[in-house]
């Protein structure tokens, strides 16, 4: 009996070591150990053996199903860890792949521009006001001194509707439309489109975004508009290596709503001012027009120009935008290619 | 305007090339480029007394701080006197207020000295001969053209300065004929037309090489009238240019003068004693008052009186010191740009140096800084599509009928009626867009190969006039849109898990917005407008006002854009929407109590939207119901073909005690009642 219980676990293990599933593993658990197992024939065998003997017999072969047990449990543990790691060997992905494109939507570059001009001027103090694109003849033109007969009425630069009617040429008509409507002090930026009868070419657009600048108050001088858009550049600028500490140049312009008069630069953020192509040599990128606005532009809108004075200004949103984020072709920001869009 | 420095140093003392660069730069002359001696000019169009070489030497001197000198013309009339001999009649002052006329004879006829020419070329005019090119040098000196006419070719030397007859004719010096009208002035014989007056002069009285006798013409036209001829005869000249912009009518005389003296060296004439000088409108210096301290307090300078007078004669205008507080400074009328303080104020700020004026800053504090609402809103919206993944683009406000066309968007009344420029650049920008989708289709197109989400926040032009364009009058109503472009493109196999572009994506896309701007939710109804599928569009309003429409494009138009993926679109009415945004946002206190919740499938014919299914119930149902969601609509067998089962999950709250069993079961029955009612449905089991 003995020899037998010897026997049968020599050959338990024997078979466990064979098993290759978890499956076979169980047909050899019930084999050893089910109802009609070796084991439980053995026990049944035990009848046979002598009373005294009984009782030892009973321990040995318990102490052996105990043993079996554990050999079933060890095997079944390794069986389910060889099975686990064959699945995971089947469900390896190439990591190198290209990532799946998580749609992350951006802002255009212009209206980012417009908002980072906004968000300066908010800060000093300006009030953000929008005009009608289509513009009568009166705010576009006369109410800025622009009389009949100048060059900019031409059919050749401007783009009408009909003889009342023209898309605006500048956004600077918003002005009037506010100055109409309150009395000093006054302090808007105004941006928006503008269109102007210009042939398409890598740095003009027959439409494009202006923001009109103006502060009527007592007291304003043309220091004020020196210094006020030197501190707006300077911000505009900053993230550019030395931007926050370009200097501004004011050279006398002519303009027939502003006087004195002047077209503003920047000393050129790309060569520090030395000369490269970008400021074609001079060490000065030009930038937009401004100057003290015209008494006679006041006096149209009944403002008392003695007692009053103001500056106005106005520039290209898609030439600043050009220099920040050096963009060479205008015709990118109306092309809206995705492989451009995304890039900002 | 282009100039050698040599030419200017016989007037003025000169710094080197690249001071002189600045110098003209910070007087408001433009420097296009300059190669060493030679400068080419930009000249703004309020002094045309810049474009002369005395005028930009008078600047010189007065930027410098040094004197310019000129010489006076010296001139021996030896011939027989003018008078009597030629006649100038001027039919009306305002278009010419003066008129010089000199004889010069027995002149011959051959190229001018070479130093002559030697400037004529560097200013970019071509020598023909003495004659012309001393009118020509003359002009370039001191800024007044001339004309020289073969004397002998008008009849009587008799010249008569009037307006040109309608269908008057006459062939230019370049030997184009024009038809005129009563805008042109004309200098004219007694036969016919001999020039058309500060623009060109006639081919029938040009000088040729066997003129003998010059008619020298030193005259001062209107500036508007030499712009009105030029406008009609379709082309300027280098005269029309400084008439157009002024020119001194108190220097016709000295020129005349000058060009008769050159004449005389450089093709032999006899100057004929005296000349005929019609002045028949004369003109005075502008007389203006200056305040020293209203230019201080423009300029944010602290000048002295004594200094600011300085500064004025310096160029060349007279200052009278009436107070220590006021000026009375006369304007020479070679300065006709002057007319009033603030012009005189710029003078200061020019030749002082805008760089000499101190940067600061201006006082005062505005409450209504920033953006306005509506400008905050516009940022809230695009701030949500960004977030919902879409990538913004800004297109062209123009467009062409074709574009419009193209986009299926013809048969549209709103459309069809929009604003057209009379003066248009190309075809392809004839109109002002009254729908974002033909712009927002063809970007699709540029993007065909990319699975890309688009949008644009941009205005549309509705017209208010009946549409009859040639006449429009009133400005268009300009409307705010908001425009949305989703483009489906094949993703990788082991991509194959990325969201499905489809019309409910879009309607999420939509509603993400709608919920970022606060409107309350809007009524879907299924809509068939072009350029949309028949069966996937959507009309989109809120308290029965149209907000816009989604869905997916018609395949007919799709192919016509070269989209080989469909292709979803919305546009909503931006200003619209503003109008029903609420901005508050209270808070809701968290549920206490427990919710039940009850699904319900009811069968139904198939044509019954889903959304009229939730309203019906929704009405039925009262107060207690908290939500219900559609979450599975299924067709097929078992159902009746025609037919189809929608399930809904209801859930149930009351906000004050916990909802009893029989209370949400009496109130189901109420539910199925009405289903059973008003949809014909029936329970499904």
């Amino acid at each position: 009996m003995q020899e037998q219980i010897q026997q049968l676990e020599e050959r338990a293990s024997q078979r466990l070591h064979e098993v290759a599933s978890l499956a076979d593993l169980e047909e050899v658990r019930r084999a050893l150990l089910g109802k009609k197992g070796e084991l439980t024939a053995l026990l049944r065998g035990m009848g046979g053996v002598a009373a005294g003997e009984r009782p030892r017999m009973g321990q040995l072969v318990n102490d052996a199903k105990l043993r079996i047990e554990a050999m079933l449990e060890a095997r079944g543990a390794e069986l389910t860890r060889i099975a686990r790691d064959a699945a995971l060997a089947a469900e390896i992905i190439d990591v190198t792949l290209p990532a799946r494109a998580v749609p992350f939507g951006r802002r255009h570059p212009l209206t980012q521009t417009s908002d980072d001009i906004v968000r300066i001027f908010s800060g000093l103090g300006y009030e953000v006001v929008e005009g009608p694109e289509v513009e009568t003849l009166y705010y576009n033109f006369d109410a800025l001194n622009i009389g009949p007969d100048h060059p900019a009425r031409d059919e050749k630069d401007s783009l009408f509707i009909s003889d009342n009617l023209v898309m605006r040429t500048e956004t600077s008509a918003v002005q009037i439309h506010v100055m109409e409507s309150r009395q000093p002090p006054v302090k808007i930026i105004a941006p928006g489109r503008v269109y102007r009868r210009d042939a398409v070419d890598r740095t003009h657009s027959a439409i494009f975004h202006q923001v009109e600048g103006l502060l009527v108050d007592q007291g304003v001088t043309f220091g004020d508009l020196k210094g006020t858009l030197t501190a707006f550049l300077q911000q505009l600028f900053e993230a550019i290596p030395g931007g926050s500490s370009l200097r501004t140049r004011f050279r006398p312009h002519y303009f027939p709503f502003t006087e004195p008069s002047a077209e503003f630069d920047i000393s050129c953020i790309f060569c520090g001012g030395t000369g490269c192509s970008t400021c074609k040599g001079t060490g000065w990128i030009e930038l937009g027009g401004c100057g003290m606005v015209h008494p006679g532009v006041l006096e149209n809108v009944r403002y008392d120009s003695e007692t009053y004075t103001g500056f106005a200004f106005g520039f290209g949103i898609e030439r600043m935008a050009m220099i920040k984020f050096g963009i060479d072709n205008i015709r990118l920001f109306y092309d809206n290619d995705i492989r451009f869009s995304q890039q900002f | 305007m282009r100039i050698s420095t040599e030419w200017l140093r016989e007037y003025v003392a000169l710094p080197s090339p690249d001071e002189l660069a600045h110098v003209f730069e910070m007087a408001g002359i433009g420097v296009e480029d300059h190669e060493g001696e030679l400068f080419s000019l930009e000249v703004t169009s309020n002094r045309g007394d810049w474009l002369s070489a005395i005028g930009l030497a008078r600047e010189i001197g007065a930027m410098t701080d040094h004197l310019m000198r000129v010489p006076a013309p010296t001139l021996s009339e030896t011939g027989e006197p003018i008078q009597g001999r030629v006649q100038v009649e001027i039919e009306n002052g305002d278009d010419c207020p003066r008129y010089v006329a000199r004889l010069i004879e027995n002149v011959k006829i051959g190229p001018s000295p070479e130093w002559m020419q030697h400037r004529l070329e560097q200013c970019g005019m071509r020598p023909i001969n003495n004659i012309v090119d001393v009118t020509n040098y003359v002009m370039l000196e001191t800024g007044q053209p001339l004309h020289a006419f073969d004397a002998d070719k008008i009849v009587d030397k008799h010249i008569t300065v009037r307006r040109a007859h309608p269908g008057e004719r006459i062939t230019t010096l370049d030997g184009v004929e024009h038809t005129l009208n009563e805008e042109v002035l004309l200098i004219t014989g007694r036969d016919r037309p001999l020039a058309a007056a500060g623009i060109m002069g006639g081919l029938d009285s040009e000088v040729t090489e066997s003129t003998r006798n010059i008619l020298l013409e030193s005259a001062h036209f209107d500036p508007l009238r030499v712009q009105r001829g030029k406008r009609k005869l379709g082309f300027g000249t280098e005269a029309s240019r400084r008439f157009e912009r002024w020119v001194d009518p108190n220097g016709t005389l000295r020129a005349a003068d000058r060009a008769a003296q050159l004449l005389q060296e450089c093709a032999g004439g006899t100057v004929a004693q005296g000349a005929i000088d019609r002045y028949v409108k004369p003109m005075s210096d502008a007389v203006v008052n200056l305040r020293p301290a209203r230019c201080n307090a423009v300029l944010g300078l602290r000048l002295s009186t004594q200094a600011i007078i300085t500064v004025l004669e310096r160029l060349g205008l007279r200052v009278q010191r009436l107070s220590e507080e006021n000026l009375q400074v006369s304007a020479p009328t070679w300065r006709r740009d002057i007319t009033r303080e603030i012009d005189l104020i710029e003078e200061v700020a020019r030749v002082h140096g805008y760089d000499h004026i101190p940067t600061t800053l201006p006082r005062g504090v505005n409450i209504g800084a920033g953006r306005a609402l509506s400008q905050r809103l516009e940022e809230q919206a695009r701030s949500a599509l960004v977030r919902c993944g879409l990538t913004e683009i800004v297109t062209y406000t123009l467009q062409s009928a074709a574009a419009v066309e193209r986009a299926g968007l013809l048969s549209n009344d709103s459309v069809t009626s929009a604003i057209k420029l009379r003066n248009p650049i190309s075809e392809d920008y004839t109109q002002l867009r009254t729908s974002l989708i033909p712009s927002l289709l063809e970007t699709l197109a540029t993007n065909a190969r990319y699975r890309v989400q688009l949008f644009e926040l941009g205005k549309v032009y509705l017209p208010r006039d009946d549409g009859s364009v040639e006449t429009v009058k009133e400005q268009p109503n300009e409307c705010r849109r908001i425009a949305i472009g989703l483009l489906d493109a094949p993703v990788p196999r082991w991509q194959k898990g990325a969201p499905e572009m489809d019309f409910f994506f879009l309607k999420g896309v939509v509603e993400q917005l709608l919920h970022a701007l606060g409107t309350p939710a809007p009524q879907y109804q299924a809509s068939q407008q072009s350029p949309f599928h028949p069966g996937r569009c959507a009309s989109l309003s809120l308290d029965g006002q149209d907000l816009g429409v989604l869905g997916e494009v018609h395949p007919a138009i799709a192919e016509g854009y070269g989209l080989k993926h469909r292709a979803y679109l919305a546009t909503l009415e931006f200003d619209a929407l503003v109008r029903h945004i609420s901005l508050i946002k209270a808070y809701t206190p968290l549920m206490r109590f427990p919710a039940i919740e009850r699904d319900l499938a009811l069968v139904l014919r198939a044509e019954v939207p889903a959304g009229t299914v939730q309203t019906v119930l929704r009405n039925a149902a009262g107060s207690l119901l908290e939500s219900i969601e559609v979450f599975d609509v299924y067709s097929g067998s078992p159902i009746e073909a025609g037919f189809k089962s929608v399930a809904l999950a209801l859930r149930f709250r009351a906000t004050d005690r916990t909802l009893t069993d029989a209370e949400v079961e009496s109130t189901m029955h109420q539910i199925q009642a009405a289903a059973t009612r008003e949809l014909n449905a029936q329970l499904r089991t």
